[in-house]
């Protein structure tokens, strides 16, 4: 079933007995939505946006940034039906081993849950986004350095490949611009939302569980500006609320000649032994191959600084021993208390405070990339598999540059999950502490971030979180 | 015993000594225009 609340001639309409409510229609939401309707639940999904991307919906994501140069907010997300996977670039991988156990490092580093508890959703998350089951990681012998694997998603567009189904299936109801401006609530527990259209037509929905799928900056800024408004009746404190928010920092490290007889996967990380010794966090390393003409170059330049390495690399590259590429790495940042959502003095057009990122690189982000570049460089001089170039920021210290990629649109953390409500937002099972019926979804609730990309593991969560709801009741 | 003592003096002070500077180097590495090198690139 569908209602567009643009075209609702009646406000103020009461839409009732969902078991569950799902505000926002992106990857989590979907996901969600279709996992509880296929376990005979009745779902309400609730999207701000259109079927179609609209102006009027794209500039309520207008907001400020603060601390290190970021994107544009309303550049980095997408808000109609589908959300972000409307343009996501369907890089996949989930999580690591390592990931959860990182405890080593401090308190607010440590998962309620492991690899363990979102393992079994793996398979089914991979159907969903169209790519393997099985990553081919492989660990060098003798080596602190892996190879690991990623997939590509065509990518799945959510809108696309679902919205006709939701639409036609009996036990989901469809709500388009349909905006959150208030909830009903008691005895720590939400008992309606209050929606608005673009045009002024309001409705509630009420259900008995609720899900917030706003996205990893959206979900926060609700939760704060409901704080504000209601204090703890249903959210315990604002201790964590709208902090320890990551990204993935994305940066060109430099150019490299390398072997490709040995070097020949195109994406490689630390082994987790590697990293615990270290006392950094996980970093992949991106080889991209680069032309000929870009070859020639880093060999005219190595031949003047290093004729002997300069001209056995020349005598290879006659055989076709070698290429250049370009060497990237995106890697895991640290969850810090300072990186946070706040809300601010201005308001959206449906009166609630617009967010305000504040995000910095802090001291443990940069020791990350210097130890695993050290480590890397180790490895490629030990097996002779070729030479890198650092760019200068990094060879002397400098500040990040500011005309690449930064990060990888990837936002993570502001409701994470943590066994103690003061380091947390939300229990192992994505529920608000101090609410009987709310919960999150989506990488907003990630306590920290990996450094692979957060789609896959976003449906894996969502789908535990279908689970664990369809199991309660 | 003198034999001993010479041995001594040898693996302690000249063996040892060499064994960890050349493992020390082995993990350097030097930067030139930005390339990390190592030393007999050069």
């Amino acid at each position: 079933m569908l209602t567009n609340l643009n075209n609702e001639k009646v406000s103020t309409q009461i839409f009732k007995n969902f078991d569950v409510a799902i505000v926002g229609a992106g990857a989590a939401g979907i996901t969600l939505t279709k996992e509880l309707s296929k376990f005979g639940k009745n779902v309400a999904l609730i999207e701000a946006g259109d079927y179609e991307y609209t102006d009027e919906s794209q500039e309520i994501y207008i907001a400020k940034t603060i601390g290190d140069q970021y994107f544009d907010l309303d550049v980095a997300r997408l808000r109609y039906f589908g959300g972000t996977t409307n343009h996501w670039e369907g890089w996949c991988r989930s999580f690591e081993e390592e990931d959860f156990k990182r405890g080593y490092l401090g308190e607010e580093y440590k998962w309620p849950i492991t690899l363990k508890d979102i393992d079994p959703f793996k398979e089914k998350a991979c159907n969903i986004l169209e790519v393997p089951t099985k990553f081919k990681d492989s660990y060098l012998e003798n080596s602190k350095i892996q190879k690991i694997d990623f997939h590509f998603s065509p990518p799945v567009r959510f809108r696309d490949k679902y919205y006709k189904e939701l639409i036609n299936n009996p036990r989901v109801h469809v709500f388009l611009n349909a905006n959150l401006t208030d909830v009903q609530n008691e005895n720590k527990r939400i008992s309606g939302l209050q929606l608005s259209s673009y045009n002024g037509i309001k409705a509630i929905v009420k259900a008995n569980e609720y899900v917030f799928a706003m996205g990893g900056i959206e979900n926060s800024r609700y939760l704060l500006w409901f704080y504000k408004k209601y204090q703890n009746n249903f959210i315990s404190n604002d201790t964590s609320l709208g902090r320890y928010w990551m990204e993935h920092p994305h940066f060109t490290l430099g150019q490299a000649i390398i072997d490709n007889t040995k070097v020949n996967e195109k994406y490689y990380s630390l082994s987790a032994e590697a990293q615990k010794n270290l006392g950094i966090l996980n970093c992949g390393f991106r080889v991209i191959e680069l032309n000929d003409t870009a070859l020639k170059g880093l060999l005219r330049e190595i031949l003047c600084v290093a004729p002997t390495i300069g001209k056995s690399l020349a005598s290879l590259a006659e055989k076709n021993l070698i290429c250049g590429v370009m060497f990237r790495a995106a890697w895991e940042q640290a969850p810090h208390y300072e990186n946070r959502i706040t809300l601010d003095n201005k308001k959206d057009k449906f009166g609630i405070p617009k967010p305000i990122l504040n995000w910095q690189k802090k001291a443990l982000d940069r020791k990350t990339i210097m130890k695993s570049i050290e480590v890397f460089n180790q490895w490629l001089l030990e097996i002779d598999g070729g030479r890198i170039q650092l760019d200068d920021w990094l060879i002397k210290q400098k500040d990040y540059p500011t005309n690449d990629e930064l990060a990888g649109y990837h936002h993570m953390g502001g409701t994470r999950m943590h066994e103690n409500p003061e380091l947390g937002v939300v229990d192992k099972n994505c529920k608000v502490y101090g609410s009987e019926n709310l919960y999150m979804a989506g990488s907003s609730v990630f306590t920290t971030g990996g450094h692979n990309n957060p789609t896959l593991p976003i449906v894996q969560i969502a789908l535990r979180l279908a689970n664990h709801l369809v199991n309660k009741s | 015993m003198r034999r001993r003592n010479f041995i001594k003096f040898i693996t302690f002070f000249l063996l040892i000594p060499k064994f960890l500077w050349a493992k020390k180097i082995k993990n350097k590495f030097t930067i030139k225009n930005g390339w990390l090198l190592k030393n007999e690139d050069l």
